[in-house]
């Protein structure tokens, strides 16, 4: 019986071996004797997918080899494992490559949805839909929205109330754009919303009611207010006076449900919601107009309860918007679900999130599992999922009901390992959820259960004792800043589970290590980006870990301004590398030239592509003929042969520096991509490429530039951290769902503004959630992007004003750190001496002078062999249009003939008797035309026997040489005339049914006839004199006859 | 039963060659007569391969060969009529399914099609039509329909669905039969004749996975006398056990060693490097080369490699029909009639057979024809035919109205019908979307539902292939089954990664793996060892052949960026060499060439344009300026605005230009009305009668939206001018053209200003108000829009104590000077009129001006206008962060003077001023 394995989780801290830990595990598996078919590893990315794959192989490859390394594979999976049982596990899984279950949820997600298609409402198979794509489907979704609700007047009306009601603004000058981001930032929550759920509703918000409901109307309630503050506060000051009455009329004039006015504003925050103030008689009160005792209103009489009323009143309609425009929002999005799930989804276009919805609608189903497993050739014994974190509660639905079985599984046999890091959860924007990763282990191991046994990995292989302490002290005591930074307790309670001090590795205690922070002026807004940035190129160009053999990689946040960087070093001759997604077709001027060509030829008055493509050297070589025959020619192109190969036409004569060279074959290498999968318009094409992004590979001996996210996983000797203090984007309205139970929300609504939350208790709460969630995710991609380092870290963030109160992770550090001056140092400055430099200019690294020669290819000899088709040769000298040189390789075919197919096979099965065929069974037009022809003198010639030497053949198709060519063809009809059984002379007929006269058929056939004449000869060894050939006219109705 | 004959070819040299001499043993000649042969053969490009060494052999004997008859082995099966009736073609048997599932009891199929949807609509029943074809067709490879009772035995996790599919089954024959068809597969199976009637010798030339229902009728013609011949390639001296079919034995074959050495692998990086390097191992063979892909994902970058290094690639896979201008034509079409979209329209004139044919018939030519296009969608932002035609009602637009007319009437043809009469005389350019078009027209199937026969052309496109021309110099990407027949001496076999090849199967809806080889279906095992196979008969094959050389080669990283497996088969080493082989195919990626470094190579060099006409300045082009020099020349000097193709609603000046045309013709016609409501409806009506001059009747359902937000403005405006009526402002002046010379006797710079001013007001104690209507989304006060904290340029500066101002707009300003050099000694105030989104914020917002900014505007606009005179549109400044810049695609090398050219930019520094 194999040894029990039981079920883990792993809490892993940053750099402290997850992988390994996951490829152990495997090797474990294997060890024991499971079949590797029956693992089922999983992650979250493609690359990390690859990498356990190789580790696998490789630990089993090198145990085969090193001894020293053997013994560590044996320590490692607890027992004892032979260099004949590495072999053998390395022989066993290089058998069952190909069945091997390491991969992404997703792929794993796509493969069982590509078993499903049915039960998933697709008649098919489907294709992934990238991100331009999807662009465009929900444009064209949008638009055919538009389209099919404004068709009468009726639903016009109905659809413009309902956009209006969606706008945050009743006049808002855009609308197609506008709904466009609705749909960008709500579809995918729409998706999740249960379908019992509508947005909005009051009734499942506030389950005793909407609690404003019975609220008086603001004129009334403003009138009660101030006959309260009066009559208790008969001496009131003028000021205070004046400006009561002031406020009062205002709030009378003012439009219920519109956006107060900036004043206006503030005084309803200030004096009717916000905190008051206690005098020095313990009593509560505000201050109205100017200080002063006699300028304060005190709450007393019925002042509090009309402050109160007011207050409501003002907030009524703000709330009662909000919830229509919920509503109304609910339902835009369930108008255009149906019509983007008809046109894109039930198309067989799919996004991830799709798929994953797809697959968790069945799992309730009885034989889900059974079903997965039967259809996959998969049922798992053992599941490792790695970065746990990171799933989302959907996935975990499908995950939960194929792996619960193995979880539960009491023989120990079959098992759980995940793997994970709640500090690491950067992928909430796409539904990830880390609280799931603790949720799991409780819910099994409810009641004092140890259904999962819990393993942590505290020490951190990767980092320098400074890199440590330095996130050490960064992030171990959050409550310290909680007020300030704005930290929930729920956060720090979050954060504590998740956190676990970092050990430093005994082999790094003493390697050099180095942390620098610096806070740098900025003066403007505009430059503060620049600035930082120039203190990365200070910074590299000190380290120069390019030519010290330093792995280096710089942080940013976002894929533009890694772009931006990347061009600012690139300038100063840095080699770098921008990791991740770019687009390397509108990053140069090549680039925007060609798209610019494309766009003219679309657009004859885009005046401004013109320009551009002439004041780039493309325009002398693509206006050569001028524009009307560049535009023609440029469609005939596309049409024919596809957008690159315009684009090939377009650069072939430009002699290109390398930068651009190589950019025009990513160029062309987008467009071949696009030919091969789209027939769509140059807007599309050009929209295509303008959205088209590549992933770049790991690259070295460069500075590796990406985005946080895209570090993840990642290590390096040293890296810079930029941007982590960066503004919040533009703000987005935000949308929460809510619930009691986390896998099913009861509700969903659009959030207010702060002021206006804190006014209600389920407002608030949701707001402090969704705050929370931000406050979260900011944590961890800092974590993330402190935890990559080695050697040394560098980060640069800009210096904030004393009375800051922002929330970003400079903010965190000034207040953790709390730095006396505007850098913080720990450790060696220079740790990076330990390698020397090897002296190369920044101009030499990746320079083309070492890049080898092209070597050409010469024409080849060893292709298809082409053979010369006797009746290409009749349309050759027929058309001009048909391919002087080519031949037109025949495919083999099942379908039904057409008509000439038709005629000749029927006149093939007549051998001398004129009524050998039966027509009956011929189509129409074949019979329409065979009739009269076989009654005509004609055929009665051709089909009648000369005499009794003459044999027949009838269809034989031919191969021979002529001349050192291979000629290739078939014979309608050859009559030959033996002597002593040898063939002396033949008689060559070939059926044709043009429309044409029987001179011009004659005529333009001959070349064809010459040719089966000399075939004929070799093929019966009779002299060309002896052979003739006449085209038989079928269609007699030409004065063929 | 006896076994067929077994051949194994295991000489040097090509493998087609062999076959040929095979066939040709024994036979005399004059004629070399194999007619009566029939020869199974795996691919296309064998049998081409064979016919070309039956021409070359027969000629070196003194002849040539009457050939024998070449068909894959499904193929061959199939009798040339049957006899029950004709033959289904696939878009009989499509519609026939579509027809079934159309119209069968849902709950009788509640297992098979949970989700009832799928069968709604034609697309998507002839789409699950197609699907229920392939599993038939795949059924059929092991002899069976579902019918057949192993299915069930063993299929038995999934007899639900089998058995609601049996009487859907016979429903599908039932229907054919109705149309006197019958289903191929059927007789296939039944085995009736399918080959020649005066077939004698069969031979089946290398057909390492020949499909047992072939086999079966190979048997079968054995029985009746004719001779069956199995040709097994087996390079000398390769081992090997195969089945009495040539089949290799998947049991030996799946274990088997692949004689693969360390310097036969390569690893590259990414498809890019892997075709580089595959091409650099080809270039060494003087012409004798061949490329295999396994991975037919790769084909698109070795095309473009070996474009690049000077050879021609060549798709015999072909390309499919529907990416022929004809078959886009027709599906276009199709669309364009269901959608009469303007958009599916500019894509029809892209087409040149399309807009040949309808410019021919409206007299335009294609720059006509697009431009009126783009008219329509871009200025008019019409979506559809009728919105266009709506508009066109009554107007003077020639152009377009006698070509939307005439595309209106040619609505009536239907797709096979515009295709014909575009290529009317050239059919044979268009034969193969003419034979799809014919295919679907003459099915019975089809003709009985005609909804279906849209979405049945398009299936019939897309499952279609055209094969172009090649040329006998070019390189074949050739498929992996392909393999054995090029004849090279030096072979790539490139993208050798798991699932490619060896190929295999990864899930299936109703045949997974598990089932497959019990129903007679190659399978995964059998699919590996045939691959394992094929490999090592090319390892043995390339190493004998003089100077033969054979690279496998494979990328870490997939077409889409995603690692790759490498194949299995590169593992099928000796065990000794197994860890070296796997640390070889699966360390760390090669670490990529740098790329090279980014240099701004190409300068914009602009067209240096001078002033046209007599020079003017207006009072909006100082913020122009202000904003940037450079970007003021590209908009002002070479009128460089960009064209949104994807326009779908009124970009904000449009909006702007709407609504302020609706105010200034309340300010003509209705100007002195006081009552609210009736403002409302003046101006309402003003907004009414401008919508239909610039969109007609019909605008797009966007902009239809936008005007309902232009309303809201326009009655937000009704109150505030009602406010101002009451507040006893009048209006006295509107569009008021500001005349050369506007300024009394001095200019602005040397240049006199032109432009217009929105409004005037006069108040009898206040004086007068010079007014700009502003349609912002959100409320920006003068005093935000006219000042910055930093200019480039000093004379923008504004005197003061503290905090550094500068003037970033001159408007106000200069309206001020204006009206007052018209209305000298009267109180005047600036002022927008400003209507935003949220109706509330709509009010009149001041710029307080006192003289001391009036001098400093003054100043400023002085060197503006001096500047611009002199031609001084230099230095170009960033744009803040958030500000939308059209132009920025011209800064994608760095720094302004990286990216623009030094004449270029020499002529935009300008020249000095010499004026006194």
């Amino acid at each position: 019986m194999k040894d029990a394995i039981g079920n883990v989780m792993l809490v892993a801290n940053a750099g402290s071996g997850k992988t390994y830990e996951l490829t152990t595990r495997m090797v474990r598996l294997l060890a024991l004797g499971e079949d590797p078919r029956k693992i089922a590893a999983l992650t979250f990315t493609k690359k990390a997918a690859g990498e356990f794959l190789d580790e696998v192989f490789l630990r089993l490859a090198e145990a085969a080899l090193e001894e020293e390394k053997l013994l560590k594979l044996s320590q490692d999976i607890g027992q004892s494992i032979s260099r004949e049982q590495c072999l053998e596990l390395l022989d066993k899984l290089a058998c069952q490559c190909g069945s091997l279950n390491m991969g992404t949820i997703d792929s794993l997600f796509a493969r069982i949805a590509r078993s499903f298609p049915l039960e998933s409402g697709l008649a098919g198979d489907f294709s992934m839909l990238g991100e331009s794509d999807l662009y465009t489907a929900r444009t064209e979704a949008l638009a055919a929205i538009f389209r099919e609700g404004l068709q009468n007047d009726e639903d016009a009306e109905s659809f413009i109330d309902l956009i209006r009601r969606i706008s945050r603004k009743e006049g808002e000058r855009e609308i197609f754009g506008t709904l466009l981001r609705s749909v960008e930032s709500f579809h995918e929550t729409y998706l999740r919303t249960p379908d019992d759920v509508s947005w909005g509703d009051p009734k499942t918000i506030w389950p005793g009611g909407f609690p404003l409901e019975n609220v008086k109307d603001a004129i009334s309630a403003a009138d009660q207010f101030e006959r309260e503050v009066r009559k208790e506060h008969p001496d009131l000051g003028k000021k205070a006076s004046d400006t009561l009455s002031k406020k009062m009329a205002e709030i009378k004039e003012h439009i219920p449900g519109t956006e107060w006015s900036g004043p206006l504003a503030t005084f309803i925050k200030a004096k009717l919601c916000g905190e008051l103030e206690i005098d020095s008689n313990g009593s509560r009160c505000f201050v109205l107009g100017a200080s002063g005792a006699a300028n304060k209103v005190h709450m007393r009489g019925g002042v509090e309860a009309a402050r109160d009323e007011l207050r409501a009143s003002l907030l009524k309609p703000i709330f009662e918007k909000l919830l229509r425009r919920s509503a109304a929002l609910h339902r835009f999005m369930a108008k255009f679900e149906e019509c983007y799930g008809a046109r894109t989804r039930k198309a067989g276009r799919l996004t991830f999130s799709d798929i994953t919805d797809l697959l968790a609608s069945h799992v309730e189903k009885i034989d889900w599992r059974a079903s997965v497993g039967y259809r996959l050739d998969s049922r798992f014994d053992h599941w490792l999922l790695d970065e746990f974190q990171d799933t989302s509660r959907s996935q975990w639905k499908i995950l939960h009901s194929l792996i619960d079985e193995a979880v539960q599984d009491e023989s120990g046999r079959r098992s759980l390992f995940y793997v994970g890091d709640t500090k690491q959860a950067i992928y909430s924007w796409r539904g990830g959820d880390p609280r799931l990763f603790f949720e799991i282990e409780k819910e099994y191991n409810a009641g004092g259960a140890k259904v999962i046994g819990r393993e942590e990995l505290n020490i951190s292989r990767r980092s320098t004792k400074p890199v440590v302490d330095f996130i050490n002290k960064v992030f171990e005591d959050l409550s310290s800043v909680s007020h300030e930074m704005g930290y929930s307790a729920t956060l720090l309670k979050e954060w504590k589970e998740a956190w676990a001090e970092h050990v430093v590795w005994d082999e790094n205690e003493k390697k050099k290590g180095y942390v620098f922070w610096e806070r740098l002026e900025s003066s403007d807004d505009a430059e503060e980006s620049s600035s930082q940035d120039l203190k990365i190129l200070e910074i590299l160009r000190k380290v120069e870990p390019w030519n010290r053999g330093w792995s280096c990689a710089v942080l940013k946040t976002k894929n533009s301004h890694a772009a931006a960087l990347a061009s600012l070093l690139q300038s100063e001759g840095i080699p770098v590398a921008v990791e991740g997604k770019s687009n390397p077709c509108t990053d140069n001027a090549l680039g925007i030239a060609l798209l610019a060509a494309f766009r003219l030829v679309a657009s004859p008055e885009d005046k401004f592509s013109k320009t551009l493509i002439e004041s780039s050297p493309l325009g002398s070589l693509v206006f050569n003929d001028g524009l009307e025959s560049f535009r023609e020619n440029a469609l005939s192109l596309i049409a024919d042969e596809g957008y690159e190969a315009l684009i090939r036409e377009w650069t072939k004569d430009l002699t290109l520096p390398p930068f651009l060279d190589s950019r025009l074959g990513d160029f062309l290498a987008a467009a071949a991509d696009y030919d091969t999968v789209s027939t769509g318009s140059i807007w599309d094409f050009v929209s295509h490429i303008e959205s088209h992004s590549q992933q770049e590979q790991e690259s070295s001996g460069v500075v590796r530039i990406m985005t946080v996210h895209q570090s993840k996983g990642l290590t390096f000797d040293m890296s810079i951290v930029s941007g982590l203090d960066g503004k919040a984007g533009q703000s987005t309205e935000k949308l929460y769902l809510g619930g009691n139970n986390r896998s099913h929300r009861d509700w969903g609504c659009l959030m207010p503004s702060k002021d206006i939350a804190e006014s209600d208790p389920v407002m608030a709460e949701a707001r402090n959630a969704l705050k929370k969630e931000e406050h979260y995710g900011t944590l961890c991609a800092s974590y993330v992007a402190v935890t990559r380092s080695r050697r040394a870290l560098y980060i640069v963030t800009d210096k904030l004003p004393d009375d800051s109160e922002a929330k970003h992770f400079g903010r965190l550090l000034e207040l953790s750190l709390a730095p006396g001056s505007l850098v913080y140092e720990k450790g060696d400055e220079d740790w990076f001496l330990e390698k020397k430099s090897s002296n190369r200019k920044a101009d030499q690294i990746g320079s083309t002078t070492n890049e080898p020669e092209p070597v050409f290819l010469v024409p080849c000899t060893a292709g298809t062999p082409y053979a010369l088709s006797p009746s290409s040769l009749a349309k050759k000298s027929a058309s001009s249009a048909q391919s002087p040189e080519g031949a037109v390789r025949a495919a083999f075919s099942t379908d039904a003939a057409d008509l000439g197919t038709e005629i000749h096979e029927v006149l093939s099965r007549i051998d001398w008797d004129i009524n050998q065929p039966d027509l009956s069974k011929c189509s129409p037009s074949a019979r329409e035309l065979l009739e009269p022809f076989l009654r005509s003198e004609q055929a009665r010639e051709v089909f009648t026997r000369p005499g009794e030497e003459w044999t027949n053949w009838n269809e034989k198709p031919f191969d021979l040489m002529i001349d050192g060519q291979w000629v290739s063809g078939c014979f309608d009809r050859v009559h030959i005339w033996h002597e002593g059984g040898r063939p002396v002379e033949a008689l060559i007929y070939d059926y044709k049914t043009n429309r044409s006269t029987a001179e011009a058929i004659a005529r333009e056939y001959q070349p064809q006839m010459d040719q089966y004449c000399k075939a004929a000869s070799i093929l019966l060894g009779i002299g060309i004199d002896k052979v003739r050939a006449r085209t038989v006219p079928v269609r007699l109705s030409n004065g063929a006859n | 039963m006896t076994n067929p004959n077994v051949i194994f070819l295991d000489q040097l040299g090509s493998l087609a060659e062999q076959v040929a001499g095979v066939l040709l043993e024994g036979l005399e000649g004059h004629p070399y007569d194999l007619t009566s042969t029939e020869v199974w053969v795996p691919t296309a490009g064998a049998a081409r391969r064979i016919r070309h060494k039956l021409a070359e052999l027969s000629a070196k004997r003194g002849g040539g060969v009457l050939s024998p008859k070449f068909s894959k082995p499904m193929a061959a099966l199939l009798p040339r009529s049957g006899k029950g009736g004709v033959i289904a073609s696939r878009v009989d048997r499509e519609a026939a399914w579509g027809l079934v599932l159309r119209d069968v009891d849902k709950s009788t199929v509640a297992t098979l099609f949970p989700s009832p949807e799928v069968l709604e609509g034609e697309q998507f029943l002839v789409g699950a039509g197609a699907m229920m074809c392939e599993l038939c067709d795949r059924l059929a490879e092991g002899g069976k329909t579902p019918l057949h009772p192993k299915i069930i035995e063993v299929c038995s996790d999934d007899v639900g669905r089998w058995q609601e599919m049996d009487p859907l089954y016979r429903s599908y024959l039932s229907v054919l039969s109705r149309h006197g068809l019958q289903d191929p597969n059927e007789l296939k199976i039944r085995g009736e004749e399918g080959s020649l009637p005066s077939m004698k010798r069969l031979f089946i030339a290398c057909v390492p996975d020949l499909q047992s229902v072939t086999e079966k009728r190979a048997a079968r013609l054995m029985e009746q006398g004719v001779e069956v011949c199995v040709l097994v390639w087996k390079p000398r001296p390769m081992d090997g056990q195969f089945d009495p079919w040539g089949r290799p034995k998947t049991g030996y074959w799946i274990d088997a060693l692949i004689p693969l050495q360390p310097d036969h692998i390569q690893m590259a990086k990414d498809p890019a490097d892997e075709a580089a390097g595959a091409v650099e191992f080809l270039a060494g063979a003087g012409g004798s080369h061949a490329i295999v892909l396994g991975d037919p994902k790769l084909s698109a970058t070795f095309q473009a490699e070996i474009l690049r290094r000077g050879g021609s690639p060549f798709l015999p896979e072909g390309k499919p029909l529907a990416r022929t201008e004809a078959a886009v034509v027709a599906a276009e079409w199709i669309k364009f009639r269901a959608d009469q979209s303007l958009r599916t329209l500019r894509r029809l004139l892209e087409l040149p057979g399309f807009s040949a044919w309808i410019g021919a018939q409206c007299g335009l030519s294609l720059h006509e024809l697009l431009a009126c296009c783009d008219y329509l969608t871009i200025d008019l932002l019409a979506e559809s035919l009728s919105q266009a035609e709506a508009f066109l009602v009554g107007t003077s637009r020639a152009k377009e109205t006698r070509f939307l007319g005439i595309l209106s009437a040619s609505l009536a043809l239907g797709a096979a019908e515009l295709v014909k009469e575009i290529w009317a005389g050239k059919a044979d350019l268009v034969e193969d979307v003419l034979d799809a078009c014919a295919e679907v027209k003459a099915s019975p199937v089809a003709r009985t539902w005609p909804e279906a026969v849209d979405p049945l052309l398009l299936r019939s496109f897309s499952r279609r292939s055209v094969y172009g021309s090649s040329k006998p110099t070019d390189t074949d990407l050739a498929g992996w089954l392909e393999a054995p027949w090029c004849d090279a001496q030096r072979l790539a076999v490139c993208g050798c990664v798991e699932g490619s090849l060896p190929s295999s199967l990864d899930g299936h809806p109703f045949l997974p793996d598990a089932v497959r080889g019990s129903l007679g279906i190659a399978d995964n095992s059998s699919l590996r060892a045939r691959d394992h196979y094929l490999l090592a008969c090319l390892i043995h094959s390339q190493e004998a052949r003089p100077h033969g050389k054979i690279l496998c080669s494979f990328s870490k990283f997939g077409p889409d960026g995603s690692p790759s497996t490498p194949s299995g088969l590169l593992m099928r080493c000796p065990s000794e060499q197994l860890p070296e082989r796997v640390i070889r195919l699966f360390q760390k990626s090669a670490s990529g060439v740098a790329r090279p470094k980014r240099k701004p190579e190409w300068r914009w060099s602009l067209p240096q344009v001078a002033q046209h006409g007599e020079p003017r300045i207006s009072p909006t082009d100082f913020k122009k300026y202000l904003e940037c020099p450079f970007r003021f020349y590209l908009s002002r000097r070479l009128g460089l605005e960009t064209h949104d193709q994807g326009a779908r609603e009124m970009h904000p000046g449009q909006f702007g230009e709407l609504i302020h045309g609706a105010l200034q013709r309340f300010a003509e016609h209705s100007r002195d009305e006081t009552d609210r409501n009736k403002i409302s409806k003046a101006v309402l009506g003003h907004l009414e009668d401008l919508t239909m001059e610039m969109f007609g009747s019909d605008p797009s359902p966007a902009v239809r939206v936008q005007i309902q937000a232009a309303k809201i403005r326009l009655q937000s405006f009704a109150r505030v001018q009602h406010g101002l009526r009451n507040d006893g402002w009048k209006i006295i002046a509107w569009e008021k053209k500001i005349e050369a010379g506007a300024l009394g006797s001095s200019l602005i710079g040397g240049l006199p200003l032109s432009g217009k001013i929105d409004r005037i007001d006069e108040h009898d104690e206040k004086g007068l108000r010079v007014i700009d209507y502003k349609t912002q989304g959100k409320l920006i006060t003068p005093q935000k829009a006219h000042f910055a904290s930093r200019s480039f340029l000093e004379q923008a500066r504004v005197p003061g104590e503290g905090r550094a101002l500068y003037w970033k707009d001159l408007q106000l300003p200069i309206y001020r000077m204006i009206v007052e050099a018209l209305n000298p000694g009267r109180p005047i105030e600036a002022a927008y009129l400003a209507l935003t989104a949220d109706p509330q914020e709509s009010r009149i917002v001041s710029l307080p001006l006192n003289e001391g900014l009036m001098e400093s505007a003054q100043r400023c606009a002085e060197e503006v206008g001096s500047r611009v005179r002199r031609g001084v549109f230099w230095p170009p400044q960033s744009l803040p962060s958030n500000a939308r810049d059209p132009y920025d695609m011209l800064f994608k090398d760095g720094t302004f003077e990286q990216c623009i050219d030094e004449a270029t930019i020499a002529f935009l520094k300008g020249v000095e001023d010499t004026l006194p």
